[in-house]
């Protein structure tokens, strides 16, 4: 058994015996850009700070000679030897680097789908390049031209080969980028996306139970990253609590049900604030109010919570009451006015 | 064909069957590095009528420039339209040589990744043309009609490979082909990253970008099994290897480079013609590599292969053309050659 170092954060992943540093690396929760799985490609290509590793047989094309000198490796093929591999990956505090965000990139508005009499979602697909993005980030749409500002708005989807993005948006009381987006975005707009944005990306090493708590279009960024976990085989109890104001408020209830047929620790518990729930098992309150009945216990949760800056804090509260640790909350207050995040430059992928 | 004897009536148990035959099937599975070629072959499936075809405004480019445009992409599809009966012909064989699970997945992942390359050939030369083949399209400008002539003469050699290919590939152990293989794969994943860097076209870029990742799978699949099978390899297979990657250059220079007088049946004014055909490309903005980058290209390619059959001590066959040295072959012949795209 070997580990895995990560640079600059600490982070330690255990390698065991005949696994690539990849592998290593995708069952610990780290991505890492991959293709090929062969050494023929080089997408997967890191800079080995310290320790031996195993290159074994892989194409010149997909790592030159000159870049082997420099300590780059391909981690697909690359087997630690030694009993400590230090490899560069991410940030700091053991977040992926992120992408950096570009603006004006094409979007055609292939679908558009009301989900709750507030809420529509639209479906985006790139007219370029796709978008690189984290689960959990967001992106800023208007048109300056028009005079309707640019308001951000999470991507509810994990990222897709086609580049879709799928985003979830309120109609806001006097918003006019809300407006413009519910009357003038129907199925071929030609629109243009900014982002990514933002640093809501949870982490990717957690190991704990997950306890994710959204309101309205709020669930847009945690379905993005629950639908990631999901798709890694993310095996901790995972429990999703969705809060709404009446039953027509609900949404996505059959992706929801979707997932809890294939995986058997995700739970999907909606509450209804205004009106009883239909379902005999359904909770009726705010979240801050239901938690303490639905869990004792939450020092070993990670949590994320994803809605307006009030309903945010109020459910860190809530959590904090049962124990959630500082370190393992994640929170995205949403308020459409605020500037687009671009994260510091350290925390970004150098993609020259 | 005779009557069936009906061998049950006087036999417990059938005979063996005689190979090579798909039947009996198995599905074992040794080399765990091909599942997960055929994972992330599952993952990075794309499809090409979803790519942004709309961007695409031909009427922004002249008659002769969507011509000399559609005659690149006929060069193309000479290697990369074949590729899907090539590759099924492969995929047979690795049913009837009763090659493990994952191979024969890995080889449905590359047949169907390359009918995806076809496609966009299809779509980009229908795009342009406003017609289906460039054979039939009644040209509007000289630039054309001396496209058209010369993809008169790439289908014709295009005919004589596949006659070839048929008869090559049941000659030949999977081990030699996977070498053949590697080299077309080479090729193309270098010829579709520099085609993804340069283009301007939307949707061309995508369709380069997505094609040279499939490459890259591809190389990995040809490189495991060799992996696998090279130490082991037959001895009496390595010249054939030397001799095929030879007859590789001269045929995928076509596309690469320049198609070789000596191999390739054409008319004197072939290359005069293509020169002047990608010129007029060019100047439209589709960036097609000059002659000395192409050159480069293809002697960069080669050394990577040469990279690899020197770990199996295969001797590398002499490329003159590109500078490199090695082993002479003069009786290369595209009646027997089975590099593919």
């Amino acid at each position: 058994m070997s580990c895995i170092r990560l640079h600059p954060s600490g982070h330690v992943v255990e390698a065991p015996q005949g696994a690539t540093v990849l592998e290593a690396l995708e069952k610990a929760g780290y991505a890492l850009p991959n293709n090929c799985r062969a050494g023929a490609c080089g997408e997967c290509k890191v800079k080995v700070l310290e320790g031996q590793y195993d290159q074994g047989f892989v194409l010149d094309m997909a790592l030159a000679p000159e870049e082997r000198m420099k300590g780059f490796g391909l981690m697909c093929m690359a087997k630690p030897v030694s009993s400590e591999l230090v490899i560069e990956w991410g940030t700091a505090d053991a977040k992926p680097k992120l992408f950096p965000p570009r603006e004006k990139q094409p979007y055609v508005v292939t679908d558009r789908i009301a989900r709750t009499p507030r809420i529509i979602e639209l479906r985006l697909r790139p007219t370029r390049e796709a978008m690189r993005y984290w689960p959990g980030q967001y992106v800023m749409l208007g048109d300056a031209e028009a005079g309707v500002p640019l308001r951000s708005y999470s991507v509810a989807n994990a990222p897709r080969n086609d580049g879709e993005l799928v985003l979830q948006i309120t109609r806001q009381d006097d918003g006019r980028t809300s407006a413009w987006v519910h009357e003038k975005l129907v199925p071929g707009a030609r629109i243009e996306v900014s982002g990514p944005y933002g640093t809501f990306i949870g982490d990717p090493s957690v190991e704990t139970p997950v306890l994710c708590m959204a309101a309205g279009s709020g669930l847009a960024p945690i379905l993005a990253l629950t639908e990631a976990a999901l798709r890694r085989s993310y095996s901790d109890p995972v429990t999703l609590l969705f809060s709404a104001s009446t039953q027509a408020d609900l949404y996505d209830a059959g992706m929801m049900s979707w997932w809890e047929a294939r995986h058997r620790n995700f739970r999907y518990r909606p509450t209804l604030t205004r009106e009883q729930p239909a379902d005999a098992k359904g909770l009726h309150g705010r979240i801050p109010a239901v938690l303490p009945t639905l869990f004792k216990d939450l020092s070993r949760h990670s949590i994320f919570v994803a809605g307006s800056p009030a309903f945010v804090d109020d459910c860190v509260a809530a959590a904090k009451a049962l124990g959630a640790r500082q370190d393992l909350i994640h929170t995205e207050g949403y308020f459409p006015q605020n500037p687009p995040q671009t994260p510091p430059a350290g925390q970004l992928l150098d993609v020259r | 064909m005779g009557k069936h004897e009906q061998l049950a009536r006087r036999m417990a148990l059938p005979p063996a069957i005689e190979q090579p035959n798909v039947y009996p099937l198995s599905w074992h599975a040794h080399t765990a590095k091909l599942e997960e070629v055929w994972d992330a072959a599952q993952r990075e499936y794309w499809d090409p009528k979803k790519l942004d075809w709309a961007s695409f405004d031909v009427s922004r480019y002249s008659w002769e420039e969507r011509e000399a445009i559609a005659y690149w992409w006929t060069i193309l599809s000479v290697f990369d339209a074949s590729a899907p009966p090539v590759f099924a012909a492969a995929l047979i064989k690795t049913y009837e040589a009763h090659e493990e699970d994952p191979v024969r997945r890995c080889f449905f992942s590359v047949t169907r990744d390359e009918q995806n390359h076809e496609q966009v050939c299809g779509l980009a030369i229908t795009k342009l043309l406003e017609h289906a083949d460039p054979l039939t399209y009644v040209p509007k400008t000289e630039i054309g009609r001396k496209a058209q002539r010369n993809a008169q003469w790439l289908y014709y050699n295009g005919a004589r490979y596949w006659a070839g290919y048929k008869n090559a590939v049941p000659k030949y152990s999977l081990a030699v082909l996977f070498s053949s293989f590697l080299m077309g794969e080479i090729a193309a994943a270098t010829i579709f990253h520099q085609m993804a860097a340069k283009c301007t076209e939307p949707v061309f870029k995508e369709a380069f970008r997505n094609i040279g990742r499939d490459e890259g799978r591809h190389m990995a699949i040809c490189m495991q099994l060799m992996e696998r099978d090279y130490p082991k390899m037959d001895l009496s297979d390595k010249p054939l290897i030397t001799k095929q990657i030879r007859a590789g250059y001269l045929f995928l220079s076509g596309v690469l480079f320049e198609p070789p007088e000596d191999f390739w049946d054409i008319p004197a004014d072939f290359v005069a013609f293509q020169r002047e055909i990608e010129a007029v490309a060019r100047k439209a903005g589709f960036h097609i590599p000059e002659y000395e980058a192409k050159k480069e290209n293809w002697r960069s390619a080669m050394l990577n292969l040469k990279g690899v059959l020197d770990k199996y001590g295969i001797a590398f066959p002499a490329i003159p053309e590109v500078g490199i040295t090695g082993q002479e072959v003069s009786d290369a012949d595209m009646v027997d050659i089975i590099p593919v795209f």
